[in-house]
């Protein structure tokens, strides 16, 4: 981030009179075929040519169906709308990455976004790329800290300081699973917690319906007290002698009405002897106590259903659960 | 007869109490204690192996004949480090010890592994790509990590590189053949420890650092870089961690001797800010810490501020925010975060105006350690 910030800070002064069209994309690292790593530098050079040239010249960019996908034109085009972009490198080097749906991925390429105020014009684009170089989708990377800033400017300290709290909290809670550590989960659980686990099984076809419903999955979710949810987890420990539950992609949110109930939501991988899945899970956290806070509410859900994702809005939320002041003062 | 049954019972107490002092100095001697779970579940994977008591580099019959277990011990006489042996201790600190560590402990960990699905699901827990001549391991040309391991001869041209949340190792082996490992940037996975083992660690430390003497002076005070704000007050412009008041910002005050950091109890946001970014005060103020750890486990410890500070020098940045609180005190908020590995330790703490006067300045403090920041999508949301 430093060099990059050198660069701006060497390059703004002539970006006026600069030659902008002109820039030379190369990957330093992490791809190893020849032919591949030629058609990408030339693609992500063409496309980066292409932003300069329309911004000098007030146009859309020129974008050849040998650079991009059909779809990602549309989604650049759009982007377009609201975001003209130029690179202001004659040359930029990056390593190239791969990701979880075997593509390829160009991250850290700068970009001055046009319309943007002084504070946020400089930001970072990631070219998503077809396992054979294609453009496939690009999008501005703003740096997650300062993406946090941005959102953020009107939140105070003493916010931040509460949801930090309760990253803590979550990171223990996660850490009681991998240690086995049920006493602990008893502990942050409230007596009258509800706990709500999803469970995908598959329809059985129904004779005049069977090539239809053939092999359908279904989500059944059962409700457990808290219990009920530790004999069985007890269980589940001792099933398992290993196990290694991740976190990812977690969102805080404060309930609009009772400012010390939070909920968060975040993707589990449980990766244990016997069994891996992933799914999306739901804490209603009461903070009232904020050196003992209880969780409320935890629900499970699959990631995917019938091969398809799990819609971010089907995930349950505050918003699912009616609150009942005397449960949350237990 | 009484007395000769007597006999040849005490002679039999004194003969199975020999036996077992006998037995438990063997199981004392041979007892191996490791500093964390993960190298106790590897070592669990190693049964038969004569574990050495010290620092050692040795063959390991389940490894490759040329390649060499690395084990290294902490003060404690713990296991902290164990691998196959891939860099020096020189290249280790010239590159980066946690990373080198990481991937001698990783390359050991996928060839412990039973078979090369194992292999596959291990790398996949991790989110681990571990490429050989540009496949992905578990592909027709990459499926044995013998092969790979039966390349990697020492010396070899390693490059580490960081990009956002991943690292990506490289080892060329000649013109035509790569290996690489791209790993996610998170501090469990990196350091080996969990929570509650890394909070532990950091408590040890805080004991530990207590004893140590203060660092001297550790400012440079580059003219050009300081901002005037008002009479011989200079800003040391830093950075923010998500709020625009969250800074790194240091003040100094010009005197004949040079600058010195400020401190003006007219001036408490300035002043307690800038005591968090030098050593300079440290000395003279103490924090009174009660550390919540993992598992509501929350021990005290009294430690000298500069003490404090400089165990976070190397890795870390430190920032801070002021503001009065409803009761009209001074509370303070430190953000301590790990630049590579996104994490933070988070301080809190309250004083009066008054209690700055005082001399040693004494600060109570709650402090949380060890909280990820790599795996937030989102913290500020109102729904």
């Amino acid at each position: 981030m430093k060099r990059t910030l050198l660069f701006w800070i060497l390059c703004i002064p002539f970006l006026v009179h600069a030659q902008l069209e002109d820039v030379r994309f190369t990957i330093s690292g992490g791809l190893t075929d020849p032919h591949l790593k030629t058609t990408i530098e030339e693609n992500i050079s063409q496309f980066l040519c292409a932003c300069n040239k329309a911004v000098m010249e007030g146009s859309n960019p020129e974008l050849s169906n040998t650079i991009v996908t059909k779809e990602s034109k549309k989604l650049i085009l759009e982007l377009w709308k609201s975001s003209p972009m130029v690179c202001p490198l004659s040359k930029v080097e990056e390593i190239c990455l791969n990701t979880a749906d075997k593509g390829l991925q160009i991250r850290n390429i700068p970009v001055s976004i046009m319309n943007a105020d002084d504070t946020n014009k400089q930001q970072e684009l990631v070219i998503s790329l077809t396992n054979k170089g294609l453009i496939d989708n690009v999008m501005i990377a703003i740096e997650e800290n300062k993406y946090k800033e941005i959102m953020s400017e009107h939140e105070s300290v003493e916010d931040l300081y509460r949801r930090q709290v309760i990253i803590d909290f979550v990171e223990n809670y996660r850490t009681s699973y991998n240690r086995k550590d049920i006493k602990f989960i008893e502990s942050v659980f409230s007596d009258n917690a509800l706990i709500i686990t999803g469970k995908v099984v598959k329809e059985r076809p129904r004779s005049d319906q069977a090539l239809l419903s053939l092999g359908k999955e279904k989500v059944i979710y059962q409700k457990q007290n808290k219990q009920e949810y530790v004999t069985n987890l007890k269980k589940v420990f001792g099933r398992n002698k290993y196990m290694n539950i991740l976190f990812d992609e977690i969102e805080v949110i404060q309930h609009p009405k009772y400012p010390d109930i939070y909920g968060v939501t975040l993707k589990q991988e449980w990766n244990a002897d016997t069994y891996r899945d992933i799914g999306f899970i739901f804490l209603m956290i009461d903070f009232q106590d904020e050196l003992n806070p209880l969780i409320q509410v935890r629900t499970w859900q699959p990631e995917k259903v019938n091969n398809q994702a799990l819609a971010r809005d089907e995930v349950f939320s505050l918003g699912d659960f009616d609150i009942v002041r005397s449960l949350i003062n237990d | 007869m009484k007395h000769n049954h007597l006999f040849h019972v005490s002679h039999l107490l004194i003969a199975f109490m020999l036996i077992a002092a006998i037995v438990k100095g063997q199981e004392t001697k041979t007892q191996t204690i490791f500093a964390n779970r993960k190298l106790q579940e590897l070592s669990n994977q190693m049964p038969g192996l004569n574990w050495p008591d010290k620092d050692t580099i040795m063959g390991y019959s389940k490894l490759l004949n040329d390649k060499s277990l690395i084990i290294r011990f902490n003060s404690q006489q713990e296991i902290e480090h164990l691998g196959i042996s891939l860099f020096s201790q020189e290249t280790k600190v010239m590159i980066n010890e946690s990373i080198c560590d990481f991937l001698e402990r990783l390359i050991l960990e996928l060839a412990l592994q039973k078979t090369s699905d194992d292999v596959k699901r291990k790398l996949t827990e991790y989110h681990i790509y571990l490429k050989y001549n540009g496949y992905n391991f578990g592909e027709p040309n990459n499926s044995s990590l013998n092969h790979i391991l039966r390349e990697l001869k020492m010396p070899v041209n390693f490059t580490l590189q960081y990009e956002d949340k991943l690292g990506l190792a490289t080892w060329k082996i000649d013109s035509k053949k790569e290996l690489s490992i791209l790993f996610p940037i998170s501090r469990e996975l990196i350091d080996g420890t969990d929570k509650k083992e890394s909070d532990s660690q950091l408590y040890e430390r805080l004991i530990l650092s207590k004893a140590q003497p203060a660092p001297g002076k550790d400012f440079l005070i580059d003219e050009n870089s300081l901002e005037p704000q008002g009479k011989e007050v200079y800003l040391r412009k830093g950075s923010q961690f998500i709020l625009p008041v969250l800074t790194s910002d240091a003040y100094f005050t010009r005197s004949k001797s040079g600058y010195t950091p400020f401190f003006d109890i007219d001036q408490p946001e300035k002043s307690l800010c800038t005591l968090f970014q030098t050593y300079a005060q440290g000395n003279n103020t103490l924090l009174r810490i009660t550390h919540r750890q993992y598992g509501y486990f929350t021990p005290e410890v009294e430690i000298p501020l500069s003490s404090f500070l400089s165990m976070f020098q190397k890795d870390f940045e430190v920032f801070c925010s002021t503001e009065k609180n409803k009761k009209g005190e001074w509370q303070m908020t430190v953000v301590i975060h790990h630049k590579m590995l996104n994490y933070i330790h988070l301080l809190r703490t309250t004083t009066t105006t008054e209690n700055l006067l005082k001399d040693p300045l004494v600060l109570k403090a709650d402090f949380y350690s060890n909280i990820p920041q790599h795996y937030i999508k989102s913290l500020f949301n109102t729904k």
